[in-house]
């Protein structure tokens, strides 16, 4: 049995909803494939679910994201949630749902997979209570559960103020907000600033969050180096060098946060080509404004693309989906043309405080100069030092470093020690990033039983 | 700056780096050349079977060729140890190759018949084991219905490639040979006292040249205007989940490493140069690996890939000097891993201009000319 | 990590290490164990043999890998509780075969 789409929609979140819907609409047939039990992704986890622990976004926020999903179940679209996609090619995916794996075609692919959060090894970070901050905010939102006090964050960008205040709204105390970002880049930003004026609404609530941490009365410290989590087996402190002086909190949990970074687990397997911001350090899939990427078939939208917020993102959905309607000859052309335009205008909008917001919580400098013993890849347990040791015996790419240390070689694929290998090597070799390779990556990008191989339809 | 050698090896795989290793416990200044990630690197995907069982019936050379490289590998695994600091993960498993059904099992059970026919008062170390001797040996595992049995051979082993081809490579530089990494030959000059090699990233001279290229070497002796007959044989892997040590000794095709994955995949091919992984194939090996072992069905794949074997037409090593020239020399193996310790014991002298030994004189270039 | 914040809802019962629990309904596995069930850590690390706990709660890190009824390094992140689940750490090789 063979399942045939006219557009098939990798990721559930604004981008995906969004690029599902508008396709849909225009009366393509459109199957939503999803990680999760319910729309809305990352941002909006479980905004329509029963349980809606949503109410810890904004009223605005949560309407939104209510809206996105109310739209998308409206369009007609089908929706296949709790599914995980473990291969792409231009013309399908291979995917598995409750322990069974079939192929779904498409003549056109759409990866909207959105971004994660920029893994960043430190001592200790393998410790139970060692979390990122967006996983503390996943955690209220679908579950109703907050982390065990004392909290300490630590890091930078705008989902710390964000968490922070949330924690402190739930009554979790917070021991202290570690701030790691440096001076260096404000500065830089506020050259940015007459751009990001065009969305005011935007950089007005940054700045509420970042006012009401304040407000929270948690004790703040600037250009925080040297974080370690300790604990034997189970956190308990965090210590840091802040003005030149060692401190130590006590601490439950450690949520940390570095930043974001596009998925592109998918679109690297689809060997796209790949461009390399160098202000936000991290790869990404080459597209035209419509989200086509270097391959005809395949889409890239959202933030999985590069992360620019939901705002863009859904925009962004929206004109990818205007775009194979256009192409599959369900639109025509001054009729897509009447669609783009006020979507285009959203975007435009909705990026101008980009340029701000990604200078000002640029990732620092030394982001990767973590020492010899700090782990780097979580699952197969290799160091900073064994990367280093490899690179000195003549490893310059990050696929040999692989094959000599085994680092990325886990179950988790390179997800959380990828970036960090390649900007330790790059540190190592004092080149750029670009220079030192990217993590080839293989189906199955999950992990999927051989039995699911086995009775995979084509095998018999 | 130009760099000087004695001999210059193009090649850091294992054959490349073996040889390279062996030249370098002789005092002989050796370089070894190994080029940027792009290019076709068999010995970075294989599996790590030393093998010598139940294959190359009729080229009598060859079988003893591999049984003598097994036996070397006890010794080689500390020495690397010693002069690299790396353990190989050398474990004198055996190794077994399960049937399918009465019919596999006869055409096995004959097959070994006429290799120890073929060795006469030699003797040959294989047996077939019926299916209940197959349990005793691999108590843990519970095999499938249609099992019937397997050959078995205790010279058979089991290495840790990549840290084997780290090791060679790291080992001869701790002996005082010099690896060139990351560095693409572009062109090779015949001068007047030996060669003259151009990279990407400078000038090499040396008196001798090694090719040991793997698939690299039919562009490399194109220089040479010399036809090497190697073939691409594309094979893929699928690696699964860490397991207990339940695995002591590998199935043909189904391996567990020593940090506990399983490593499963037999399959070759012909299909050129293309590397893209086929899910069909992972589908056929999947059944017939689960076939063999119903409960690996449970395990989760972790990672897989593909690699194109080093393929010479006739499944057979090729040693010898590229025609007109003392000193340049092509070597050619599929089994790099399994014939590298007799690489390193055997090939140095060859390369530094004395006769190969008996066993591999017929492993030469023009063997394939008189077809 | 542990307080549990949410009012009426429906529940249901899973075990973890064969001590019942009573958690919100359809919630992941993983915040069920981490809340409710007090968990600190959902395996070890087999290469390290420490513990371990989830990092990103979704689906990157494989840090939160537990064994759920019986099958082995599920990513409890992922999976919604069910009446009756059965729920154990991931203690680094699988144990089964």
């Amino acid at each position: 049995m063979q399942e045939q789409y006219d557009v098939l929609v990798i990721g559930a979140g604004p981008a995906g909803l969004s690029a599902a819907s508008t396709a849909a609409e225009n009366g393509l047939d459109v199957i939503l494939l999803d990680e999760q039990d319910s729309p809305g992704g990352q941002i909006y986890r479980s905004v329509s679910g029963k349980k809606s622990y949503s109410r810890f976004l904004s009223k605005e926020d949560r309407n939104d994201g209510l809206n996105l999903v109310d739209r998308f179940t409206k369009s007609g679209a089908v929706y296949l949630p709790k599914t995980t996609v473990w291969d792409v090619s231009h013309d399908g995916v291979l995917c598995s749902s409750d322990g069974e794996s079939r192929e779904i075609k498409a003549q056109y692919i759409m990866v909207a997979t959105g971004a994660m959060e920029r893994p960043v090894p430190f001592k200790g970070w393998t410790t139970p209570g060692v979390m990122s901050a967006g996983s503390a905010d996943l955690l209220y939102k679908s579950s109703g559960i907050v982390p065990h006090g004392p909290v300490v964050l630590a890091g930078n960008g705008p989902l710390i103020p964000l968490v922070a205040n949330h924690l402190n709204e739930l009554g979790v105390e917070i021991a202290g907000i570690l701030n790691t970002s440096p001076f260096q880049n404000k500065p830089k930003s506020m050259l940015r600033i007459p751009l990001a004026i065009a969305d005011i609404p935007f950089l007005f609530k940054g700045l509420k969050m970042m006012g009401a941490m304040f407000l929270g009365g948690a004790k703040q410290y600037h250009n925080v180096t040297e974080i370690e989590a300790k604990g034997n087996g189970q956190l308990n402190q965090v210590s840091f060098v802040h003005r030149g002086q060692h401190k130590t909190l006590n601490a439950a949990t450690l949520l940390v946060h570095e930043g974001m970074l596009p998925r592109t687990h998918i679109t690297r397997m689809l060997n796209l080509e790949h461009k390399w911001d160098r202000v936000q350090r991290y790869w990404y899939a080459k597209t035209d404004t419509f989200g086509r990427s270097s391959n005809n078939a395949i889409y890239v939208v959202g933030d999985g693309q590069k992360v620019h917020g939901v705002n863009a993102a859904t925009a962004k959905g929206e004109l990818a989906g205007i775009d194979v309607a256009r192409r599959l000859n369900v639109l025509c052309e001054s009729a897509a043309q009447l669609q783009i335009a006020p979507v285009k205008r959203r975007l435009y909008k909705a990026l101008a405080p980009r340029g701000f917001v990604d200078a000002f919580f640029a990732p620092r400098k030394n982001l990767f100069t973590m020492v010899d013993e700090v782990v780097v890849c979580r699952c197969e347990g290799v160091t900073a030092g064994d990367i280093r040791q490899a690179i000195k015996e003549g490893c310059h790419d990050v696929n040999e470093i692989k094959l000599r240390t085994r680092c990325g070689m886990g179950p988790c694929q390179g997800r959380m020690c990828g970036s960090a290998l390649a900007e330790i090597t790059a540190a190592t070799l004092q080149t750029e990033v670009p220079n030192v390779g990217a993590l080839h990556i293989r189906p199955p990008i999950r992990p999927v039983t051989v039995r699911e191989l086995r009775d995979f339809p084509s095998a018999t | 700056m130009r760099q000087n050698f004695d001999v210059l090896i193009v090649g850091g795989g294992v054959t490349g780096a073996a040889v390279g290793y062996g030249l370098a416990k002789k005092g002989i200044s050796v370089g070894v050349v190994d080029a940027t990630p792009s290019v076709d690197r068999a010995s970075r995907s294989n599996m790590g079977l030393i093998w010598c069982q139940s294959k190359a019936l009729g080229n009598r050379n060859y079988v003893e060729w591999c049984f003598s490289s097994s036996k070397l590998f006890k010794s080689l695994a500390s020495e690397l140890k010693k002069t690299s600091g790396i353990d190989i993960e050398y474990t004198e498993s055996g190794g077994l190759i399960p049937c399918l059904g009465e019919e596999e099992f006869t055409k096995r059970s004959d097959y070994l018949d006429a290799l120890r026919k073929e060795a006469g008062e030699k003797g040959y170390p294989g047996t077939m084991l019926t299916r209940d001797e197959l349990q005793a040996k691999l108590p843990n595992i519970t095999f499938g219905t249609n099992v019937t049995g397997a050959t078995w051979c205790a010279e058979d082993g089991l290495v840790e490639p990549l840290k084997l081809m780290f090791a060679l490579r790291h080992g001869m530089e701790h002996l005082g040979g010099t690896l060139i990494p990351n560095t693409n030959v572009i062109d090779i000059a015949k001068t007047e006292s030996g060669y003259l090699i151009t990279t990407d990233d400078g000038e090499i001279e040396c008196t001798r040249l090694v090719l040991a290229a793997g698939l690299g070497n039919r562009q490399l002796a194109g220089k040479f205007n010399v036809t090497v007959p190697v073939v691409p044989n594309k094979g893929q892997v699928f690696l699964t989940e860490r397991v207990p040590d339940i695995l002591p000794s590998p199935l043909l095709g189904i391996t567990r490493t020593r940090g506990g994955t399983i490593m499963i995949g037999f399959e070759h091919e012909y299909v050129g140069t293309d590397t893209s992984l086929h899910t069909e194939k992972f589908c056929h090996v999947a059944k017939w690996a689960t076939d063999i072992w119903p409960a690996l069905a449970d395990l989760r794949i972790i990672r897989t890939w593909s690699c194109l074997r080093v393929w010479p037409k006739d499944g057979f090593p090729i040693y010898d000097k590229i025609p007109g020239h003392e000193n340049a020399f092509i070597l050619n193996a599929h089994s790099a891993v399994t014939l590298a310790a007799v690489h390193i014991a055997e090939l140095p002298d060859f390369i530094m201009g004395k006769e190969i030994c008996k066993t591999a004189a017929d492993f030469t270039l023009s063997r394939f000319d008189e077809k | 990590m542990s307080t549990n914040i949410s009012t009426t809802l429906d529940t249901v019962t899973i075990f973890f290490e064969g001590k019942s629990l009573t958690v919100p309904a359809d919630i992941s596995v993983a915040a069920a164990v981490l809340g409710p069930g007090h968990a600190g850590h959902t395996g070890k690390n087999p290469v390290m043999d420490d513990n371990r706990a989830p990092v990103c709660l979704m689906g990157v890190c494989f840090e939160c890998m537990m064994e759920i009824d019986g099958i082995p390094n599920q990513q409890s992140c992922l999976i919604t509780v069910r009446e009756g689940m059965k729920v154990k750490r991931q203690n680094t090789l699988r144990e089964k075969y």
